[in-house]
């Protein structure tokens, strides 16, 4: 029985490293700000989780448990809260959607609220990035 | 008591529901970025809530950005509304009401009342809803479908 524990738990680092390796060609090769950060925060959140059950099954205990369950909880809490302050941070500093991006309904809501006919997802100065190349 | 306990029950029900759901979207996300193809198309739409209190809004906001090729983008709550970005949201509409398929099995789950409560209708009909929301939808509304095609 625990043998059988064992290959499953080691099954499940397995997948949950693969999740987060494919994460990271993720990060590489999806369009934009917005794609990357939706990919990471799930990916992050899922890989560790499997990375952390599949340990447990390694050595199971009451207290292993608890804390697994409590490591998963957080995790998947951060994850989630940080993917939203990344996106938030970018969309509000103007970090430009991908050309492909079919509608943006948050657009009209920040040009209202900001007063100006400037459009979102365009760099505010665009001069500002170049500046320290030229220092 | 039983209404508690059938609460447990609902909440175990939809943990099953979120992780198949979770399991689903891992598998669109990691083939879209082995395999690059047209099924990306990103799009952030307005989502008018049905959640009224800071637990549910949290949580409903949560949950999207958990649920890979989806992530709230702004929150905000008077009155309750989400921008979320998705990365197969091709339709807004049809986006739209996956969406709200999971705030509604969220909030049947969470309350007591076991009640999710109409969905918010479209246009101007939309109640209490505050200027800035209105003016998001009228604009929405005149870029319809298929502006950048």
């Amino acid at each position: 029985m625990s043998v059988l524990l064992g290959h499953v738990g080691t099954a499940l680092v397995v997948v949950g490293a693969l999740v987060l390796a494919l994460a990271g060609v993720g990060l590489l090769r999806l369009p934009d700000l917005y794609t990357r950060a939706s990919a990471v925060t799930t990916a992050s959140g899922l890989g560790v989780g499997l990375v952390l059950v599949g340990v447990l099954l390694h050595h199971p205990s009451l207290g292993n448990t608890v804390k697994v369950v409590l490591a998963v909880v957080v995790q998947l809490t951060t994850a989630a809260v940080g993917g939203y302050a990344i996106a938030r941070a970018g969309y509000l500093t103007g970090v430009p959607l991908a050309k492909r991006t079919r509608y943006d309904e948050l657009g009209a809501v920040v040009r209202t609220a900001r007063g100006g006919p400037e459009r979102p997802g365009r760099r505010r100065r665009p001069g500002r990035r170049r500046g320290r190349g030229r220092g | 008591m039983t209404r508690h306990l059938a609460r447990i029950l609902r909440l175990v029900g939809f943990l099953g529901y979120y992780l198949l759901e979770l399991v689903k979207a891992n598998v669109s996300v990691i083939r879209e970025t082995l395999v690059p193809s047209d099924r990306l198309r990103p799009g952030i739409a307005e989502l008018p809530l049905r959640c009224r209190t800071d637990l549910e809004i949290t949580m409903i906001a949560n949950l999207i950005s958990l649920t890979p090729g989806t992530l709230t983008v702004a929150v905000r709550a008077e009155p309750p509304t989400l921008w979320v970005h998705g990365m197969f949201a091709e339709d807004r509409e049809a986006f739209r009401a996956e969406l709200y398929e999971m705030e509604g099995r969220m909030l049947v789950a969470m309350r007591l009342s076991a009640a999710a409560g109409a969905l918010p209708g479209p246009g101007p009909a939309d109640g209490p809803a505050s200027e800035a929301g209105g003016v998001a939808r009228r604009s929405a509304d005149r870029g319809e479908d298929g502006d950048e095609t």
